[in-house]
């Protein structure tokens, strides 16, 4: 997967970040703006949102997309999801409560994350 | 087990939830999950822009134990070592936040942060040679 693509997955995914998206990424590559880059600092920034609200509804969609996405097997993705979401999500204070709605793949990968 | 590597300083955890630890140690593990590292803290300081900040936050996690916490020295670890940290590897992340900070630098020549941000590159660029 390319950077755009996976860009594009994740703005249908989450569409409620596309305008943080353009800004962030007009003075970069626009859609092939580095995936990480967007998740670190556009995506990541939505997720602690939804968590603060504890907005149980959005954590568990959160988190069947992120399943998805590491379900495609793709070695991009997947490091993206690992490196760039869980282990930022294991290092912050909301680590105890993303834990309970992981599905059995990011979960699996989320408890071998030493911090 | 437990014990300090010398290549890096990485204090490594038993995996064995079993094995009990005692309160000090729970304690100083605690602080350090918690916090980020001396070096980040201290290049966090000097970050003016909000751009800069973000970029120290994300390449110096609060936990991250391996050499100074940050992702360059996590990259170097994993070459060393052969190991990945969380099971993958830091080198597209490292590629990409050392793009990031090459646009910045050549789209603002005078930007306030230029000293922190060509560390970091430096830093990053450094743990990416042979890539």
């Amino acid at each position: 997967m390319t950077e755009r693509e996976l860009n594009e997955l994740l703005l249908t995914k989450f569409p409620e970040i596309k305008k943080d998206f353009d800004t962030y990424t007009e003075w970069q590559d626009g859609l092939d703006t580095g995936s990480f880059l967007v998740v670190e600092d556009v995506l990541m920034e939505y997720i602690r949102k939804v968590l603060g609200k504890k907005d149980y509804k959005k954590i568990a969609y959160i988190c069947e997309t992120i399943e998805e996405i590491y379900s495609k097997n793709d070695e991009y993705a997947t490091n993206v999801i690992v490196v760039g979401i869980l282990e930022n999500l294991k290092c912050s204070e909301y680590a105890d409560i993303i834990v309970d709605y992981l599905l059995p793949l990011t979960r699996k990968e989320y408890d071998e994350i030493e911090v | 087990m437990k014990g300090r590597n010398p290549l890096f300083g990485v204090v490594v955890k038993s995996t064995n939830s079993n094995v009990p630890v005692g309160k000090g140690e729970r304690a100083l593990l605690e602080l350090e999950t918690d916090s980020m590292s001396a070096v980040g803290k201290e290049l966090l300081s000097q970050a003016q822009e909000d751009i800069t900040k973000k970029i120290i936050k994300e390449l110096y996690r609060p936990g991250a134990k391996i050499g100074d916490g940050g992702t360059a020295d996590a990259l170097k670890y994993e070459k060393q070592t052969g190991k990945t940290i969380a099971g993958k590897g830091h080198a597209i992340k490292a590629k990409e936040r050392a793009n990031q900070i090459k646009k910045i630098i050549s789209k603002n020549p005078n930007h306030p942060d230029k000293l922190v941000l060509q560390k970091l590159l430096n830093d990053l660029e450094d743990a990416l040679k042979g890539d």
